[in-house]
């Protein structure tokens, strides 16, 4: 790329440094719920990149993200617990089982497009809910399992906090990590199979071969995302990663913008606090957010990142027909 | 294992079965005129349930009337959802009608849950009371309607695909839809009925369920089973999609005796897996001509 020979500092650099100063800097004004909070909002975060990787980007359906996050959460809360491993050995040892899951089920997916994937996700979503609840020595069943915070150099991380430091970090790793890969060979053979696998496979693409590194990289963020939240919450039952769970993180990817990064951060950040504001309406959470889903497929397809272009397009006037984000979101 | 608890296992398989045929059926259909692929058919399954609760107990309705009614008015909200919300998403990528179903099933189910909070959760049926014996064996008689009505009704439904002109007219907008419509098929109508029979047959399976699991939001997880079902007789024939639940129904009763209640659970998974990767196009289905 020539862009990087010659680096200029952009305004939008310059949004991003503000950005992380006050990710850095505005907790220290606020109370332990609101880092609670912030906290899940990276947790979700990761969780949305990887999803938007395999789904926005190599345009995979799954509806069993869920499921890899789960994988995350009890192996690396068992892990930690029974085997007594170390948190931070643990956390990438969970996130790696999951992707194994992942690549378990990239299998079948390599025969299986569009209706039936979606269909084989949502038994695998299923079948992982069964085990959970059928293995209670490992996994505790329906009654749940406590999960412990971590001890950085001898500290536990007990406040809030500190702990939401260590996720920061984590987060900004992995949008790091996602960036890289988007930007890479294999991100452009996800765009490549995304618009059309015939094709992609006539250019001699390895098409399997991607797919798989896509389903696996999608379960090993949700992996260590639900290693985290475990440990963020302090209690996992099966029930928080059932169905509704996986459509909260498709939502999350559909309203911030499809197979983009940023709309991942948006989504995660829109739809975490949301929830928290319409606290009183509890039980219309669901009801809300299906019909925002609906309203966002059909009125905003590209998510919320699609809308300030188009704002400024139309303010400057040029009526130029390609849509903003042509490069993704289109043909998934 | 005496020979009279094997027919009692029969008769539950098969009722079970029979259930899932259902539920698959309407996917089916749905899919094969429409070319959507309805994630919400288990939300409907739980709707019809409770609007059958519905005419049930708050209006006391007989259960004869309440039948009727409920697959009626399913038939209605069915053919309406059609119009309002999946005709937009006609051609759409295959994601989209993914989430945007799986949207709708959320709504409804949430609808569902808020709007219906009293205690009760059944409503009465004739045969709660019955015994049936035949040949010195007890069967459940709920267990032999709920298989008596879905076969009857798939019977009709066959019929009504062979001789019925506005069936055939179905049938020819499933195989060929611009063809239909150049043959003076008012193919938007025929989307329209497609949804409102395929919505029905889910209140169906819904209204049959009830005595033996009772109403709740969570009856909709039996669209797992529909599918395995559907994909069991290869995604395109009644016929297939019968046998496939009966099959599944089976397998499930007789695998939770000898293995335990786990692999009961699991069956329609395995059996899921199994199918797709071994056979895509099912027991009955023809291969799809485009493998790349």
């Amino acid at each position: 790329m020539s862009e990087q020979a010659s680096w200029k500092f952009t305004p939008t650099h310059f949004a991003l440094g503000v950005l992380l100063i006050l990710a850095i800097a505005a907790p220290l004004a606020f109370g332990s719920y609101h880092h609670y909070l912030a906290s899940l909002c990276l947790i979700n975060i990761i969780i949305a990149i990887g999803l938007n990787l395999l789904t926005g980007n190599a345009g995979q359906i799954s509806i069993c993200h869920s499921s890899f996050m789960a994988i995350g959460a009890y192996g690396t809360t068992y892990l930690v617990s029974k085997v007594g491993l170390s948190f931070w050995v643990a956390l990438p040892m969970g996130g790696i089982i999951a992707a194994m899951f992942g690549l378990a089920l990239g299998f079948p997916a390599l025969r299986l497009r569009g209706f039936y994937l979606a269909v084989v996700t949502l038994g695998f979503l299923e079948m992982s809910q069964l085990l959970i609840t059928e293995l209670p020595s490992i996994t505790g069943g329906v009654r749940g399992m406590p999960a412990s915070r971590p001890a950085l150099f001898g500290y536990t991380l007990a406040s809030d906090l500190s702990f939401y430091y260590v996720i920061l970090a984590i987060t900004l790793l992995a949008i790091w990590c996602a960036y890289s890969i988007i930007n890479s060979p294999t991100g452009r053979a996800f765009d490549a199979i995304r618009n059309s696998e015939s094709v992609a496979q006539t250019l001699a693409m390895p098409l399997s071969r991607v797919k798989l590194i896509a389903f696996m990289l999608a379960a090993f963020f949700a992996g260590i995302g639900g290693g985290l939240f475990a440990s963020l919450v302090g209690f996992i039952d099966p029930l928080e990663f059932g169905l509704w769970t996986s459509v909260r993180y498709i939502i999350i990817i559909v309203v911030g913008g499809l197979g983009s990064i940023v709309g991942s951060v948006v989504g995660a950040v829109a739809l975490t606090v949301l929830p928290e504001l319409l606290r009183d309406f509890k039980e219309y959470n669901e009801l809300v957010f299906g019909v925002l889903l609906l309203a966002f497929l059909i009125l905003i397809p590209h998510g919320l990142v699609s809308v300030v272009p188009r704002i400024r397009q139309r303010l400057s006037g040029k009526t130029n027909s390609q849509p903003a984000i042509s490069k993704h979101g289109a043909g998934v | 294992m005496g020979f009279s608890d094997f027919v009692q296992l029969v008769v539950a398989g098969l009722s079970s079965g029979s259930i899932y045929a259902l539920v698959g059926l309407g996917l089916v259909l749905a899919n094969k005129g429409t070319g959507i692929l309805n994630f919400a058919q288990g939300e409907l399954v739980a709707l019809g349930a409770y609007i059958a609760l519905f005419y049930s107990i708050v209006v006391g309705l007989p259960y004869w009337q309440v039948f009727i009614l409920t697959l009626l008015t399913t038939a209605i909200i069915g053919g309406i959802m059609e119009r309002a919300l999946l005709r937009p998403l006609l051609g759409a990528p295959h994601f989209t009608v993914v989430v945007a179903t799986l949207a709708i099933g959320l709504i409804i189910k949430n609808a569902l849950r808020i709007s219906w909070q009293e205690a009760v959760s059944t409503f009465s049926s004739p045969l709660d009371h019955l015994m049936l014996q035949i040949g010195g064996i007890n069967i459940n008689p709920q267990y032999a309607w709920i298989t008596g009505c879905s076969l009857a009704i798939m019977g009709m439904l066959a019929l009504f695909f062979r001789k019925n002109l506005v069936g055939k007219a179905m049938q020819a907008v499933a195989q060929n839809t611009s063809a239909a419509q150049l043959m003076g098929i008012r193919v938007s109508r025929i989307f329209t009925l497609t949804l409102a029979v395929s919505t029905a047959l889910a209140a169906l399976a819904g209204i049959l369920m009830t005595p033996v699991v009772g109403v709740s939001a969570e009856m909709s997880n039996v669209i797992l089973k529909g599918f395995v079902a559907a994909i069991l007789g290869g995604f395109n024939s009644l016929f297939g999609c019968l046998i496939g639940g009966l099959i599944l129904g089976l397998l499930e009763i007789f695998g939770g005796v000898y293995f335990g209640g786990l692999f009961k659970d699991i069956t329609a998974f395995v059996l899921l897996m199994f199918i797709l990767l071994v056979r895509p196009h099912g027991i009955f289905g023809t291969a799809e001509a485009r493998r790349v």
